[in-house]
């Protein structure tokens, strides 16, 4: 008896309904347990005193600079001195900020007396007003013979601007001012008892062209020391042979990463800026153009805080400008991503006074910020040299985007700064992704983005730890991030890795729609 | 049509001349919103109307603070700064090149304000005493005056001299002892500040030293010391930051008894003991001789046994227990008077 049985058609659909049923649940089911783990390797941690559990803030350098004084004082104003009150200055401002933010006025009596504090006072109580004092150039030009009183004159970059209700900007200006500060010697320390604006310029604002043609490059850490470990283990002998790799790749560029602690911080900072200035030289050696990304892991955009950006740029910028392997300066790593915790227009007057410094101590470096969306790209638009975005969103979409963001920047270049799929696989080898699944959409994604004046694929390696302070304690996440390179944990290039060698020597062969003509 | 023109002109136009941002020294306003804020000396620049920029200049004097240092200055040579800070009504920093007048002991001249403060220096002179300084500007219904501050100029204490007096006679033991000295003057007679510090240094014949800090008030030493323990002769200097007195001979006298020292005795018989109490030890001046002086006793009893201890005075007086009762017992008692023998005859029971 023939016991054969038909299967019907729509048995089979029947089947695999069922069978991609099950794969959604499964993925469902290990993203809750990916979170529930996440949240059980949290672990509860008990502290006996506020210092222990407060994050130690990175010191940095003052705010204020010194030069000598115009005419003989009656007293001595010697190092001593400007170290004592370049910090009164640097704090008395920055709980200036922190008081024109708060719209009260506590505190502000450590730092400010007489008709000054009745002044700071009054101006904290203006809705929406922000005051920022960024830098000074300062000298004395008054000191009492028994050090009681102290007058000083200074060039200050100063950032003023106005945010609404909705949280939006409306004004936004930095000037430099001349000032007049006088400072009484009080019991708990210097304060300021009288300031005033005595000149302003407005900053000459020049925009600087791109010296390097189209760009294609990778985003770049080693495999074993990405994010915040990059810079403490820092490792030429690594980063050398990375930089080879990624030529080998038809990479004319690196995208690196500048995190803002370790470079403001009066411990780590020197040896940092040593790393950074002989990364450039590597890159050079390996004939790439760098793209540092600043400020990167930054945390909040207090007004209080901006002093100690200023001072990381210009304790940064200096070395990028003497480098030629600079190609143009991102300022911050995607903070369209902060604007719906911290204000968008906290957010963006703070990327426009870090620009105008910027631009004040470095001008001829070009500068663009990194947008996590092509949306964001009309943002500050009209201060940047070059328009930058990252795209992991639909690739169907990734052309349109595009062509938005080249409407947006005009004549000024293109560049997509980020694209990148995953290799992660986690069932079977092919879910979520496999090798095969990245090099497919890459491939996708790089065609879309045929027009772009740059490109940079996220990332090299895949990072075998990758860092819970970038990506958080999601195994889930973990797996995906992990996962993102065109060279596997053994060394071994996937197929992404040919599909952006091609793609490169695409772009850096093709012919200019100018030249065409 | 001509309406509607004009809305769309009104519409499309920026932000209204009354509510423009203004900048100033301290931050961003309204211009509509705080006329006072406007009188604020200064640069105040429109941010939507560059062309409205302007630079306000303060009025005239109405607050004159004066800053003076050292407060102490040295006669002779001492130096000292008075400067004057001038406010306007409004609070600000008045027109630079403001008149002031400065006076102080050396008295009165007149300086400019630059960024609004005026000083001059003011020299100490030779004259010592308290001085007042004090800054005004302007006359009649503008004169505006600061408050008085004062100062002092004292004698330089390199100029002064220690010089002990030596003492008519001997000293007295066990007694609060104040060494004279001549009074402490600078160059031109003046008294230096109460509270000049020094040190007088006693040498004893035996090689020890007494030190005892000194200190001048209305020109006076004021060195007291209690003369215990350094009988003898002794060598006194004084000592000031700059000069050092010649040695000056002191002789302290030592203790001598006064009344008889007194004896009495109680029988202990369950214990084949007696319990001897010495005293009042007094000295010459009527004193008890103070607790705590040494007293060594060394008793003989009638069988030849000898007995010796250290004891301690308290309250005068000296108690022993001696295992005996064989009497009479012949006493030594050996005390900062002196060294008594005494016979115990009987006990009481």
């Amino acid at each position: 008896m023939n016991l054969e049985k038909k299967i019907s058609t729509g048995q089979v659909l029947r089947l695999l309904a069922l069978l991609l049923a099950m794969l959604v649940a499964l993925s469902g089911v290990i993203a809750q347990v990916s979170s529930a783990l996440a949240e059980a390797t949290a672990r509860d941690v008990t502290y006996r005193y506020f210092d222990e559990a407060l994050p130690r803030l990175a010191t940095g350098p003052s705010a204020v600079t010194w030069q000598s004084a115009p005419a003989p004082l009656d007293r001595p104003f010697g190092p001593a001195e400007e170290a004592i009150v370049g910090t009164a200055l640097t704090h008395a401002w920055a709980a200036h900020a922190a008081a024109m933010e708060t719209g009260t006025a506590m505190g502000l009596a450590d730092h400010f007396g007489s008709i000054a504090l009745e002044r700071a006072s009054r101006a904290a109580t203006v809705s929406g007003a922000r005051m920022v004092v960024l830098q000074q150039v300062a000298r004395p030009v008054f000191f009492h013979a028994d050090g009681s009183l102290l007058q000083i004159e200074a060039e200050a970059l100063i950032a003023r601007f106005h945010i609404d209700e909705t949280g939006a900007l409306t004004a936004h200006t930095v000037t430099r001012d001349t000032t007049l500060t006088t400072l009484a010697n009080e019991a708990t320390g210097w304060v300021l008892i009288s300031h005033e604006r005595l000149a302003s310029e407005g900053l000459a604002v020049t925009y600087a062209r791109l010296a390097s043609g189209p760009l294609a490059g990778i985003n770049y850490y080693p495999a074993e020391t990405p994010w915040t470990k990059f810079w403490q283990g820092f490792d030429a002998a690594t980063i050398a042979e990375d930089f080879d790799r990624i030529a080998g790749l038809g990479g004319n560029a690196v995208r690196v990463f500048l995190q803002r602690d370790t470079f403001l911080d009066d411990r780590t900072a020197p040896q940092a800026l040593d790393d950074l200035a002989e990364l450039l030289s590597l890159a050079e050696r390996a004939g790439l153009s760098v793209v540092p990304t600043l400020f990167d892991l930054r945390g909040g955009y207090e007004g209080a805080t901006w002093a100690n950006d200023a001072a990381w740029l210009a304790r940064v910028l200096p070395v990028l400008e003497a480098s030629v392997a600079v190609a143009y300066v991102d300022l911050k790593n995607e903070p369209d991503l902060d604007m719906d915790l911290q204000g968008p227009g906290q957010v963006e007057a703070w990327a426009r006074a870090m620009l105008a410094t910027a631009r004040s101590i470095a001008p001829d470096l070009a500068y663009t910020i990194g947008w996590a969306h092509p949306d964001a790209a009309p943002l500050l638009a009209d201060t940047l040299d070059l328009i930058t975005y990252h795209d992991y969103g639909p690739v169907a979409e990734s052309a349109a985007a595009l062509d938005h963001v080249r409407a947006v920047a005009g004549d000024r270049p293109v560049h997509v700064t980020e694209i990148g799929e995953t290799a992660f696989s986690l069932v079977v080898g092919r879910f979520p992704a496999s090798p095969r699944a990245q090099s497919e959409r890459l491939a996708a994604r790089m065609m879309a983005l045929a027009g772009a004046d740059g490109i940079f694929v996220w990332t090299l390696h895949d990072f075998p730890e990758p860092d819970p302070a970038a990506i958080g304690r999601s195994p889930w996440v973990i797996g995906l991030q992990g996962h993102y390179g065109l060279i596997d944990a053994t060394g071994t290039e996937r197929p992404a890795a040919e599909v952006t060698r091609r793609t490169f020597a695409n772009l850096l062969n093709r012919i200019s729609p100018g030249d065409a003509q | 049509m001509n309406r509607l023109v004009l809305l769309i002109l009104v519409l499309l136009a920026g932000p209204a001349r009354a509510d423009t941002m203004i900048a100033d020294a301290f931050g961003l306003y309204p211009s509509s919103s705080d006329g006072a804020r406007a009188g604020w000396s200064g640069l105040q620049s429109d941010l939507f109307f560059p062309e409205e920029t302007r630079v306000m200049e303060p009025g005239p004097a109405d607050t004159v603070l004066i800053v003076f240092g050292e407060k102490s200055l040295v006669a002779g040579d001492g130096t000292g700064l008075a400067a004057a800070l001038l406010f306007d009504a409004a609070g600000n920093l008045v027109t630079d090149g403001t008149a002031v007048r400065l006076s102080a002991a050396d008295g009165t001249r007149t300086q400019r304000t630059r960024g609004g403060i005026a000083s001059r220096q003011v020299q100490a002179g030779s004259v010592t005493g308290r001085f007042h300084a004090s800054a005004e500007t302007g006359s009649g219904a503008t004169l505006r005056q600061s408050s008085r501050v004062s100062y002092r100029v004292i004698p330089a204490l390199s100029g002064l001299a220690a010089e002990l007096t030596p003492p008519a006679a001997a000293l007295p033991a066990e007694e609060i002892l104040q060494l004279e000295a001549a009074p402490l003057t600078g160059a031109s007679g003046a008294l230096p500040p109460d509270g000049v510090a020094g040190a007088l240094f006693l040498s004893h014949a035996d090689g020890s030293h007494t030190f005892v800090p000194a200190t001048w008030i209305g020109g006076a030493l004021q060195a007291p010391m209690l003369s215990r323990d350094i009988a003898g002769a002794a060598a006194a200097r004084l000592f000031l930051p700059f000069s050092e007195s010649a040695p000056v001979p002191v002789e302290i006298a030592r203790l001598a008894p006064g009344a008889a020292l007194n004896l009495s005795a109680t029988a202990l018989p369950t214990i084949g003991a007696t319990r001897l109490s010495l005293g009042p030890f007094t000295t010459s001046q009527g004193h008890h001789l103070h607790d705590g002086s040494p007293v060594q006793l060394r008793v003989r009893d009638a069988a030849g046994r000898v007995f010796q201890s250290e004891n301690w005075l308290l309250d005068g007086v000296a108690e022993e227990t001696v295992p005996s009762r064989d009497l009479p017992f012949d006493i030594v008692v050996t005390s900062p008077l002196g060294t008594s023998r005494l016979t115990l005859m009987e006990a009481t029971q």
